[in-house]
């Protein structure tokens, strides 16, 4: 059943489940420490906010509120030095994913996954500085890591990595997905939540 | 004024709230109507009826009517109900949708619209009624428990409503924020404001409330007078599940202190919080029985809950330790002996099963040990069932039972019995006892002088972070504990 | 108990209006995630920096202020005239050690000031004078509101982890399950009952609302603005 309008109830909702993501996210970051990990960092978000996205689909009727969802993520985001083009892939990805889930009437699990998929692309956003300013990054990462570092990075950020890292992020969030729809099941639905 | 006229409601399908059929319920301009009842009698649903979160927040089936004046609550918008009907819930840390005391008590206001001076003198008189100066400006998350339902009686008095709705305000309040509570009750009272009240906790009341509604099933069984439920007995009052009308009127069921010759011997109890100016806890040695319930009894910040990290080692810092027959041991052990039970006991159910939950606290997963356990404490039917899904005593029991499993030799229980009934605080008080007759050395943080009473051995009153003595409950034991929680009542 | 942290307090005058913080933030974000700054650069680039120290001191926390200040300087000295000598790994180690200093710490500092200083009905009422939509900003307050939650949730879950011994048991998604699940189970409880207190309290999507407090630009907004923004076009041009 997809309800029409979007409540106060569904604003708080978007807002509780956006700060749980987000504090996750903040965990997947610290893994940005170790060097390699920085470039797997949305397949480790899409894998680890599996459980909180499913939960929160679950609480969704309406549409609107995925594309809420990824804005909002976007501008915390921005506030915490994650540059401003997560605004963008959020409101994107946000916005295509909520279609699908429409598609779907918000009920479909087939939908959900696929929304989930697309919804967790938008962390690229923040990696997206290496692709568009390719040149002035790559200056930029060799005045400070050294030329060395700069290449064999330099090396990855192709269009077919943009390509591979945007397929394995859905791959994950596809695990993500189903991770969340088991604990869901043995855990939300038995005790009553969701 | 409110007239509920043959309304039924039952919950849609996840809700495991139980509903209501066919109340009918007349409530006059002025008047203070108490709804009491076991857990699950439907109180709190008719509560949800007045404000209008039923049906416009809960959703399910719903007939009937209910009218507030010539307004049909269940067609009238929640925000236009809000404006005649103010609401008080039971958790106080989950009512509030600011981060700051001032900006909470303004928040219905501002949502009324009301221009800023108005709002501005509304503030001022709340504090200065509500005695809050000290409090405002503060963050929500640096106030206890009781400050918080100070805040939240004074936001809806903020926004002036007519009709006032409370649902179980006292759950996880102290004794002096339980007489706090009712002289703001007393003060809408005064004022002329209607004001309902679902409750277990009675004999804040007593004196208050003009009619008494008891509810069991979802409908209503009872209505009494004040002064017809006053002259009810303790035995009657007992009969309908309900908690006793006055502090006095209850009595110690089992008077012999069982004998214990083993005691413990607690030092250096003393721990200061980093930042803090001085310290929380500042004990001399003192020895305790073992093998008692021991309540650990005293106002808000005084120490208990400080003592109770101690105690069970979740304060690295803390170098005291506990000496026990031939056994010393200092933080780090008794993490390892002892086992807290939460006041949230929320935050400790981790497994998808009752039996699950048992069995992760044992160091080998032996299944009929677990349901041995499970049965000692009635539990065994449940096992198959997510932890989440029992009610609160239930949950306290699951709780009880993890700490058998796990072969702690102190347990100790922050607050068990808040916001339970009659029925549920006896099912806890018995799974305590069987600890007690097990060996097993149990300490508890309570408010509650009937679950004192009711199963505890010893009381060790905490002052200022500082400990004197502990006491047997004997018959002066008795008399000396109900002293100090009748005094707390009056002085504070 | 939890211990306990007085709130932050700003100085008399120094209450700044939300939309400049914002402001603030989103500039010192720019030019941060500029291109690698030298000569010049580095002196305006300095003195976004030297914003969230100015803000840091003027609530009085003076320490915090200081180490701010002590770690950006070591941050962006290690990275000027040390990294170009450090080789291998303990290089690259120290590279993000430097950047991280002196690029996300001014970040942090600034959204924590941000955070830690601004009411939710002030930002509220700056978010509407600025005709965001209440569907953005309800939830953006609902996130102020529910970070602080998380964390207390998530330490007394720790705790009960930590007693019952089950802090580093079985495989890594039992790990996650266990942290993960009581906590959001326990949130959800709570925003379901937010959700009723706050409808309760009248708040609705649509319809007039007023806010107590006032926002609106004044001298400190202006100066810090100014300096800001004149910095930031240093920055550019330079």
């Amino acid at each position: 059943m997809s309800k029409k309008k979007l409540d106060v109830k569904d604003l708080i909702n978007v807002g509780i489940f956006s700060a749980i993501y987000y504090i996750l996210l903040v965990v997947a970051g610290f893994l940005g420490y170790i060097p390699i990990f920085s470039v797997l960092f949305p397949i480790v978000v899409a894998l680890l906010c599996g459980i909180p996205f499913v939960l929160f689909l679950t609480k969704t009727k309406t549409f609107g509120l995925i594309t809420i969802m990824g804005v909002l993520l976007g501008i915390l985001n921005l506030a915490f030095g994650a540059g401003w083009y997560s605004i963008i892939t959020g409101l994107l990805c946000g916005l295509l994913a909520d279609l699908i889930c429409k598609a779907g009437e918000y009920k479909s699990w087939k939908h959900m996954v696929a929304c989930f998929c697309v919804f967790s692309e938008w962390v690229i956003g923040s990696m997206l500085p290496m692709w568009i300013m390719k040149d002035s990054y790559f200056a930029m990462i060799s005045d400070m890591q050294g030329a060395a570092f700069a290449e064999s990075l330099e090396s990855l950020v192709t269009g077919w990595m943009l390509a591979l890292l945007m397929v394995l992020t859905a791959v994950a969030a596809i695990i993500g997905a189903y991770l969340g729809k088991a604990v869901l099941k043995k855990h939300f639905v038995r005790a009553g939540i969701a | 004024m409110i007239n509920l006229k043959d309304v039924s409601f039952s919950y849609a399908g996840s809700e495991r709230e139980s509903g209501i059929k066919n109340i009918n319920l007349t409530v006059v301009e002025g008047e203070v109507v108490l709804l009491c009842g076991e857990s699950g009698c439907g109180k709190t649903t008719v509560t949800r009826l007045i404000n209008g979160l039923i049906p416009h927040y809960y959703e399910g089936q719903m007939s009937g009517e209910v009218l507030i004046g010539e307004q049909k609550i269940h067609e009238l918008p929640l925000h236009k109900t809000s404006r005649l009907v103010g609401s008080v819930f039971q958790n106080p840390r989950s009512q509030f949708f600011n981060v700051s005391t001032t900006g909470e008590i303004a928040f219905g206001c501002e949502n009324m619209a009301l221009p800023v001076p108005e709002i501005g003198r509304r503030l001022d008189q709340t504090v200065r009624e509500f005695k809050i100066e000290s409090l405002m400006d503060r963050s929500i998350f640096k106030l206890s428990g009781g400050e918080k339902q100070k805040i939240a009686c004074a936001s809806v008095a903020a926004s002036d409503p007519p009709i006032l709705v409370l649902d179980e305000p006292s759950s996880n309040l102290d004794r002096s924020g339980v007489e706090e509570l009712r002289r703001h009750i007393e003060m809408w009272k005064k004022k002329g404001k209607t004001v309902i009240i679902a409750e277990h906790r009675l004999y804040y009341l007593r004196e208050l409330v003009d009619r008494v509604v008891y509810m069991k099933d979802g409908i209503i069984a009872g209505e009494y007078t004040a002064r017809t439920f006053r002259s009810l007995s303790p035995d009657e009052l007992t009969e309908m599940g309900l908690r006793p009308l006055s502090l006095s009127d209850i009595v110690r069921k089992h008077p012999t202190v069982p004998e214990s010759k083993e005691t413990m011997t607690l030092s250096g109890f003393s721990y200061t919080y980093k930042h803090a100016i001085g310290p929380a806890l500042s004990m001399k040695d003192f020895s305790v029985p073992r093998s008692a319930i021991i309540a650990i009894v005293g106002k808000n910040g005084a120490g208990k809950s400080t003592f109770a990290r101690c105690l069970c080692g979740l304060e690295k810092k803390f170098g005291g330790r506990v000496e026990a027959g031939d056994q010393r041991l200092r933080a780090r052990q008794l993490l390892k002996k002892s086992y807290m039970v939460m006041q949230d006991v929320n935050h400790q159910l981790f497994t998808e099963s009752v039996l699950d939950e048992v069995l992760l606290s044992m160091e080998n997963e032996v299944e009929a040990a677990a349901e041995n356990i499970l049965d000692s404490l009635d539990l065994l039917p449940l096992k198959e069932l997510h932890p989440m899904s029992l009610s609160g005593g239930q949950k306290q029991r699951v709780a009880i039972a993890s700490a058998l499993a796990s072969r702690r030799s102190f347990i100790i229980f922050d607050e068990p019995t808040s916001g339970l009934d009659l029925k549920h605080m006896r099912e806890v008080s018995a799974g305590l006892n069987d600890l007690r007759e097990l060996g097993k050395t149990v300490f508890i943080i309570t408010h509650d002088l009937e679950f004192v009473l009711e199963c505890c051995t010893h009381i060790l009153p905490i002052e200022n972070g500082a400990a004197d003595n502990v006491y047997p409950l004997d018959d002066a034991g008795v008399n000396k504990v109900r002293e100090l929680f009748l005094d707390e009542r009056c002085c504070s | 108990m939890m211990p306990q942290r007085p709130p932050m307090k700003t100085a008399q005058g120094m209450q700044l209006d939300p939309r400049t913080k914002v402001y603030l933030l989103l500039l010192i974000n720019i030019v941060i995630f500029a291109t690698n700054p030298s000569g010049f650069q580095l002196l305006a680039k300095g003195a976004l920096a030297a914003i969230p120290f100015a803000l840091l001191c003027s609530a009085g926390k003076w320490k915090q202020g200081f180490i701010y200040a002590v770690l950006y300087v070591a941050g962006q000295l290690a990275e000027t005239y040390l990294t170009a000598y450090a080789a291998g790994l303990w290089g690259l180690l120290m590279r993000f050690t430097a950047q991280m200093l002196n690029r996300f710490v001014p970040i942090v500092i600034m959204a924590y000031y941000l955070v830690r200083t601004t009411e939710v009905s002030a930002f509220i009422a700056a978010m509407e004078r600025m005709h965001v939509t209440r569907k953005i900003v309800i939830p953006l307050a609902v996130i102020f509101r529910f970070f602080p939650t998380i964390v207390e949730e998530s330490r007394a879950i720790n705790d009960a982890m930590r007693m019952r011994g089950i802090g580093f048991r079985g495989s890594p998604v039992a790990m996650l399950e266990y942290r993960l699940v009581p906590l959001m189970m326990s949130i959800a409880k709570i925003g379901n009952e937010l959700s009723a207190a706050a409808l309760t309290r009248g708040l609705c999507i649509t319809g007039e609302r007023t806010n107590i407090y006032k926002v609106g630009f004044g001298v400190m907004d202006a100066m810090l603005g100014l300096w800001a923004t004149a910095a930031a076009i240093l920055f550019f041009i330079l």
